[in-house]
């Protein structure tokens, strides 16, 4: 098998994928080639080591950026079946600048922000939103409490007075005591739907600390 | 070796040499191509697939007398990725080594050839 014609069996396996990883993939293999002949291979031998064509492109296929196996690739933008095969090998001679560039930002999954610019975004998000809310939700946990304690310290004022004042009436007694009963499950229901909310405030902290460390992660929203 | 094995095995080796040195592909290809029996080809795989795990990362360089080259780099996370791949790699040989002296502790954890690193995430 000749270089050509085994980096023509890759490009027509892999025309699924967007040129500029095609381009990438390919551009490995040329630079194997160039190097085995540079050290005097010729090209079958070159060949004979690299492995199948078909076996390797299925490979790269396989293992889609966005985790999906085997599953047929449907590009968002140009027409992939129209396209001829394009690659043309570097050219060389003349290297400009921009030959220079980090290659590594034409295949890298997308991201909107880099790392430093998504860990600002987080930053400020976290102070000037997510900051202010859980104190308003902390100072409503601290209001829940307080009305529940408040209710319960009621509840014993008219147990104890309810006890001691039975000698002005039976009637009124047993009145305050139930008083008391009531205020104390009233009190109760705010302790309770204190501890609710603190339960709510973690699930949120939680789900918003996810987010910000896939923000940082992957770079975009 | 098992294909997912060999998958994680040529996976340390790589990031390993890259550790050691920035190189070309082709030097890292020809250097392993030696020792596992691999093809050649199936490095770029590897190189590919820890580029977009971003445990690598790649730059052309100007080679004299030709086009630029692409030179592997291996990154911060990468270098982190590889000191757990040895870990692992070293717990599973001690084990292995154990099993086949005949040593073997009651309980020991086999370490598998996957290497998931466990994030733990609140699905409520």
């Amino acid at each position: 098998m000749t270089k050509n014609e085994f980096i023509a069996v890759m490009e027509r396996q892999l025309i699924r994928l967007p040129k500029a990883d095609r381009d990438d993939i390919l551009s490995d293999y040329e630079d194997h080639f160039a190097r085995g002949m540079a050290e005097g291979k010729t090209e079958e031998q070159v060949c004979a080591d690299i492995g199948d064509p078909d076996e390797l492109a299925l490979t790269y296929l396989e293992n889609l950026p966005d985790g999906s196996k085997g599953a047929p690739y449907v590009p968002a933008q140009e027409p992939q079946q129209a396209e001829a095969p394009t690659y043309q090998p570097p050219v060389y001679g003349a290297q400009d600048a921009a030959q220079n560039a980090p290659y590594v930002q034409q295949t890298q999954p997308t991201r909107s922000f880099d790392r430093t610019t998504s860990i600002v975004i987080v930053v400020l998000l976290s102070l000037f939103i997510a900051a202010p809310v859980v104190f308003m939700l902390v100072q409503t946990v601290l209001g829940l409490f307080g009305a529940g304690i408040g209710f319960g310290v009621a509840s014993i004022a008219f147990l104890v007075s309810g006890v001691l004042g039975t000698s002005v009436g039976v009637a009124v007694a047993i009145g305050v005591l139930l008083m008391s009963i009531g205020f104390l499950a009233f009190g109760g229901l705010f302790i309770v739907g204190g501890i609710a909310l603190i339960k709510c405030i973690i699930i949120i902290i939680k789900w918003y600390v996810g987010e910000c460390k896939k923000i940082i992660e992957e770079g975009r929203f | 070796m098992t294909i997912q094995f060999k998958k994680g095995v040529l996976e340390l080796c790589v990031l390993s040499m890259l550790k050691q040195d920035d190189q070309y592909g082709y030097d890292v290809a020809s250097k392993l191509s030696g020792s596992i029996n691999v093809a050649d080809g199936s490095i770029y795989l590897v190189l590919r697939r820890l580029k977009q795990e971003e445990y690598v990362s790649s730059y052309l360089e100007e080679s004299s007398g030709g086009p630029p080259r692409k030179y592997y780099v291996i990154t911060r996370k990468g270098e982190q990725f590889l000191d757990q791949l040895i870990e692992e790699w070293e717990l599973l040989v001690d084990n292995v080594n154990s099993i086949i002296n005949g040593t073997a502790a009651q309980n020991f954890q086999l370490v598998t050839a996957q290497n998931q690193s466990v994030e733990f995430e609140d699905n409520e």
